[in-house]
């Protein structure tokens, strides 16, 4: 694990298009999990997917990861990118979590255990799935047009390692 | 000179400071500091350890390790319920009645019950074993530590008290680590406030058969009521009995490491053994002791089982627990607890089986409300420890009275609690 940090991810240097990124993403997991909370809390009309409230909660707070990072990654600072790097990780646990919920229920309902008759497969879509999948896609993007704007401007700001 | 200046600070952290400096002045001569040269565990530690992030990055992995635990292990209990169900209609012809009932009722609905409960205490002890390989439990205790010296606090304590997640008795021998008399004997009389893995089948069984939407939600709860209950009653001691100074945590961040699936797994199976002895051993007779108390009773075999003397000895203490709602079959469980903690799910299982109910979950629903369900749980959480535990804090205070203490003040502070969840949730729960 001891390795360089910039040699590893390769982030560039100009942090603009990843305050970006993490003010959108940021603002997204805020904005579904202030929802997921309200529609728990019975404010909001019922919502497949949206039912717990701790799991509105644990948006927010991966949504308040990915903020903390916009301020430092908008004037270029380093260290922003280990907000984008923690809530990414933050992210993908809770996803992963929902993936082998969804297996196991799936299981159960394949062996026609007596809970798992009634189970559906949209109940499981959980904010925290399908904002994951959307992350990692816009992340993707970002990175493909980056790497492609590079190739077109070859005097652009380069990424840290060049 | 120096005596003066660091007079009023902790002599830990003025060696520490030393410490620093000496190696800073050498760093200066050696070292050429560059843009690049942090590493992607001191990047993680910039969040994981950030001064308002840290702790709800904590709550969330707290969060999705008992989610993990409970609502994977729900379809591989059902896969182990459903064989002892099996072997159940089986020991159940056994032409001679008194032992069909003892394999059915006693064995099966007591151990087999209690087998039931392996996948989540085995996920629980994997999920704890990542944790601490990859580094991140003892940032943990770093973060907790923030926030309890904040409340004047010993920060060092956190440590042993994440052991109790685990095993009591392990969180209890662990104190021996903690600076100062006072700040070691408060640690070891909160560590069995900490939720042990024994504990995991009520708070399983309860939220699942009261709570079924969220159980995994009121699993977590239980667990964060124990850290709070633990730095509550710490902070009690701190003001009334021990009135020592709040020592500072020095401890040394290992860098973050990917935890591999044979370590992980080796620690999960080490400990989760142990699961396995207590239920092939100490439980496989106490099935058979609490088989023999609920199906004998003045009148001999086969009275009704509010005849048994396990009614009768729950139904003695019943009065006391009447404000909570606890019926005299809760009662016998809890005071078979004391033996150990999976001995609860294991006597109400066995009890209601000599009744004659078909599931512990229908007999729950039938005979306790929501509300004394949360009271039940929060009580188990909070008192007297396993038998196991008292001989540890016994050796570890090597004092009958802080012992005796131990065990007064837990029961008195888990009925209190219990009753004020009664009181307080009766407005809320009808």
């Amino acid at each position: 694990m001891s390795r360089i940090y910039s040699d590893v991810i390769g982030v560039p240097e100009d942090g603009t298009w990843a305050s970006r990124l993490a003010l959108v993403v940021g603002l997204a997991y805020a904005g579904v999990g202030t929802i997921q909370v309200l529609v728990t809390l019975g404010f909001i009309a019922p919502i497949i997917g949206f039912t717990d409230l701790i799991g509105g909660f644990l948006l927010i707070i991966v949504a308040a990861v990915f903020l903390t990072g916009v301020k430092p990654l908008s004037r270029d600072e380093q260290e922003g990118y280990a907000f984008i790097a923690v809530g990414y990780i933050l992210a993908a646990v809770l996803f992963a979590l929902q993936i082998m919920v969804i297996i196991t229920n799936a299981l159960g309902w394949i062996l026609q255990f007596e809970n798992w008759l009634g189970w559906n497969f949209l109940n499981d879509l959980t904010p925290s799935l399908w904002l994951f999948v959307i992350l990692v896609i816009s992340t993707s993007a970002l990175w493909i047009v980056g790497h492609m704007r590079e190739k077109l401007q070859p005097g652009s700001k380069g990424v840290s390692s060049e | 000179m120096e005596e003066e200046e660091y007079s009023g600070i902790d002599p830990q952290l003025a060696l520490a400071d030393e410490r620093y400096e000496v190696i800073g002045s050498i760093l200066c001569e050696v070292y050429e500091p560059g843009d690049h040269k942090w590493v992607l565990s001191d990047m993680l530690d910039r969040v994981l350890l950030h001064k308002y992030l840290g702790l709800p990055i904590f709550l969330v992995t707290m969060w999705a390790m008992f989610h993990f635990t409970f609502e994977i292990s729900l379809v591989f209990m059902e896969m182990i319920t459903q064989f002892f169900v099996w072997l159940g209609t089986y020991s159940s012809q056994i032409p001679i009645p008194w032992l069909a009932s003892l394999l059915t009722n006693g064995v099966l609905s007591g151990v087999g019950f209690i087998l039931t409960f392996v996948p989540p205490i085995f996920f629980l002890y994997l999920a704890i074993s990542i944790l601490e390989d990859t580094g991140y439990l003892s940032r943990a205790a770093f973060v907790m530590d923030r926030f309890m010296m904040k409340m004047g606090l010993h920060g060092r304590s956190f440590i042993p008290l994440l052991l109790g997640f685990g095993c009591s008795v392990a969180a209890v021998m662990a104190a021996r680590t903690v600076d100062g008399e006072s700040n070691r004997l408060t640690t070891v009389l909160v560590s069995p406030l900490m939720s042990c893995a024994g504990r995991l089948p009520v708070y399983i069984i309860i939220a699942g058969v009261f709570f079924p939407e969220i159980a995994g939600t009121i699993v977590f709860l239980m667990y964060i009521l124990g850290i709070v209950m633990a730095i509550v009653v710490s902070l009690i001691f701190k003001k009334t009995l021990f009135r020592e100074e709040a020592s500072s945590l020095l401890m040394e961040l290992s860098q973050y490491q990917i935890p591999t699936a044979h370590g992980s797994f080796r620690h999960m199976w080490d400990r989760g053994l142990m699961f396995l002895k207590t239920a092939g051993t100490y439980l496989l007779v106490g099935s058979i002791i609490m088989w023999i108390l609920s199906s004998f009773g003045f009148g001999g075999y086969g009275i009704p089982v509010d005849a048994s003397f396990a009614s009768m000895l729950g139904k003695f203490f019943e009065p006391l627990f009447s404000p909570l709602g606890f019926t005299w079959q809760i009662v016998t469980a809890l005071i078979f607890g004391f033996i150990a903690k999976e001995a609860i799910v294991q006597t109400l299982s066995i009890i209601y089986a000599v009744g004659g109910t078909a599931t512990l979950a229908v007999a729950l629903t039938a005979s306790v409300n929501p509300l004394s369900a949360i009271a039940m749980m929060v009580f188990v959480l909070l008192y007297v420890p396993c038998l196991a535990t008292v001989g540890a804090i016994r050796k570890e205070t090597r004092s009958w009275k802080w012992t005796a203490f131990s065990i007064i003040y837990q029961l008195i502070l888990a009925y209190l609690v219990a009753l004020g969840v009664i009181f307080i949730g009766g407005f809320f729960i009808v």
